[in-house]
């Protein structure tokens, strides 16, 4: 299941190196159109180092990524944004300075073409009626879950592809981080791909298909969710 | 007499605004106070004259000074702002003023220190109405000032790339992870920056009728004030602080004498900023809003 020819996004041997301090060393990963792939892991595991070197906010010190069969420059988000890739970094990462509809307009910057934009903003405020209230307001005005929401929403004003999360469910009530996962599976459903990096793993495996665990950098297993419990791979992981 | 006075000050005002808003666009988006704006400004005016001296027209000498201006400006982005981006704050600044003292000397080699006179195309340039006095570059800076804040805001306001500029004055990193180009997007900052101080110092050319390698210098400093009155990174303060400053000026002169300009002013600047640390319209809230 892991290198195969129609991978949406592979992964190749990637390293990342904050000056002499090694977070990834050689991950090899691969999401299938139509999956929900989960990266698991410890604090410091090198989860967030790999997603943000796939994305272009970090070059690589090793390794290739390709998205779609074609490779990625190593530092450049705008042309992954433009290929129909996007992000939902940790902590939401809203800009308050602007209202909550200019934060989902900025979401379409990378878009070549427009004809669309007003009707995939209509679909956001249909999924997310909270957001429609309040779109004239400044961002900041939001609770955490409605942030999270508007952070969902503005990467998908791209018309990803391929969907990444960064520790989505960080800061929410369990009731939230439900909801949030009964979003994330109904996106799947529609035929979007989500690459999910994860700290709640109970929560992470139930939605998806396959998972990679990572420690210390290292990916040190991987497979459907059945086959890592059943392995007992995830304690390993996390009790050492 | 003093109605005469007041539009002078609001004239001389509008030159002050182009400067202010030229650095205020740098540290509102960018966070980086840009010391090769009077440099820019110096060019524009110093451009203006050499080339109405060599017989161009008129307004091939104005498209002139204003490319030259925005040219050099884009050059100071692609030696400075580009390569430090990612170091410490006072690095780009300090390169900038580098820049500043590189264009002043250029300029000084070439044409001397010497105050050389602008002489206009035309001969007659003023309204009169009453026993009002109104030159027509006068009024130009002050109304082109105006038009083009009002159009600047539109721009942040209204258009996706004022939302994206926005967005990287709040957060460079978020508006990348948005698919903002941003060592795409600075490069304009810049050159925006450069037109505003461009038009500023072509208009001084005009107005004034005399061009000097250190022009730019105290015209700057009266333009950061207005910036700083006006409240920083705020676009209609830098029209409120260049306005009151050019007004100050003026009227100083008015009712003492010429010796008791720099008192007025940067004594308005002090009281101001004692009453309010954050400038006229600057944000006085936590959550800084911009423009």
């Amino acid at each position: 299941m892991s290198a195969s020819a129609e991978a949406l996004l592979q992964t190749e041997e990637v390293e990342v190196a904050y000056g002499r301090i090694e977070a990834v060393s050689g991950v090899s990963l691969s999401v299938t159109a139509g999956e929900i792939v989960a990266v698991l892991g410890a604090n410091g595991a090198g989860k967030s180092s790999l997603l943000k070197s796939i994305y272009g906010l970090v070059a690589p010190r090793g390794g290739m990524v390709k998205f779609d069969g074609r490779p990625l420059p190593p530092r450049s988000t705008h042309t992954r944004v433009a290929a129909g890739l996007a992000l939902v970094p940790e902590g939401r990462q809203i800009l308050v300075s602007l209202s909550v509809e200019e934060n989902l307009q900025l979401g379409t910057y990378s878009r070549r073409n427009m004809s669309g934009a007003e009707d995939d903003l209509e679909a956001i405020y249909a999924r997310f009626p909270n957001l429609k209230q309040r779109r004239n307001m400044s961002a900041s005005t939001l609770s955490g879950g409605e942030q999270q929401m508007l952070a969902i929403g503005r990467a998908l004003m791209a018309r990803p592809s391929l969907l990444m999360l960064d520790e989505p469910s960080l800061g929410l009530s369990p009731k939230l981080v439900g909801e949030l996962f009964e979003l994330l599976r109904q996106l799947n459903a529609e035929g979007l791909s989500i690459l999910l990096v994860e700290q709640n793993v109970h929560k992470a495996l139930q939605i998806a298909y396959r998972a990679y665990v990572l420690e210390l950098g290292r990916c040190v297993a991987q497979g459907t969710p059945a086959q890592l419990t059943a392995e007992g791979k995830i304690q390993e992981a996390y009790l050492g | 007499m003093l109605e005469q006075q007041l539009i002078n000050g609001l004239m001389l005002g509008g030159i002050y605004v182009l400067v202010a808003v030229a650095f205020t666009l740098t540290i509102g988006i960018l966070n980086f106070l840009n010391f090769s704006i009077p440099g820019v400004f110096m060019l524009a005016g110093v451009f203006t004259w050499v080339l109405l001296k060599a017989g161009v027209h008129w307004s091939l000498a104005v498209a002139g000074a204003l490319a030259v201006g925005a040219a050099a400006s884009l050059l100071v982005e692609r030696c400075t702002y580009s390569w430090m981006r990612s170091s410490d704050h006072y690095v780009p600044l300090v390169s900038s003023m580098g820049f500043l003292i590189l264009f002043e000397n250029l300029v000084l080699v070439q044409w001397g220190s010497d105050l050389q006179r602008v002489v206009l195309p035309f001969s007659d340039l003023n309204i009169r109405y009453a026993s009002l006095v109104v030159s027509i570059p006068q009024l130009l800076s002050l109304t082109l000032a105006v038009c083009l804040v009002v159009a600047l805001r539109a721009l942040l306001l209204k258009t996706q790339m004022g939302r994206a500029l926005r967005a990287v004055a709040e957060n460079a990193t978020t508006a990348e992870i948005l698919g903002v180009g941003v060592t795409r997007l600075v490069p304009a900052v810049f050159i925006i920056g450069g037109l505003f101080a461009a038009l500023g110092g072509m208009l001084f050319a005009l107005n004034y009728q005399q061009v000097h390698p250190y022009m730019g210098e105290e015209v700057a400093l009266k333009g950061i004030s207005a910036m700083v009155i006006g409240g920083m990174g705020n676009v209609w303060g830098a029209v409120l602080g260049g306005l009151l400053i050019g007004l100050t000026e003026v009227l100083s002169i008015h009712f003492f004498n010429a010796d008791f300009v720099d008192f007025f002013v940067y004594g308005l600047l002090l009281v101001i900023l004692f009453f309010k640390p954050t400038g006229l319209l600057g944000a006085s809230k936590i959550v800084q809003e911009k423009f």
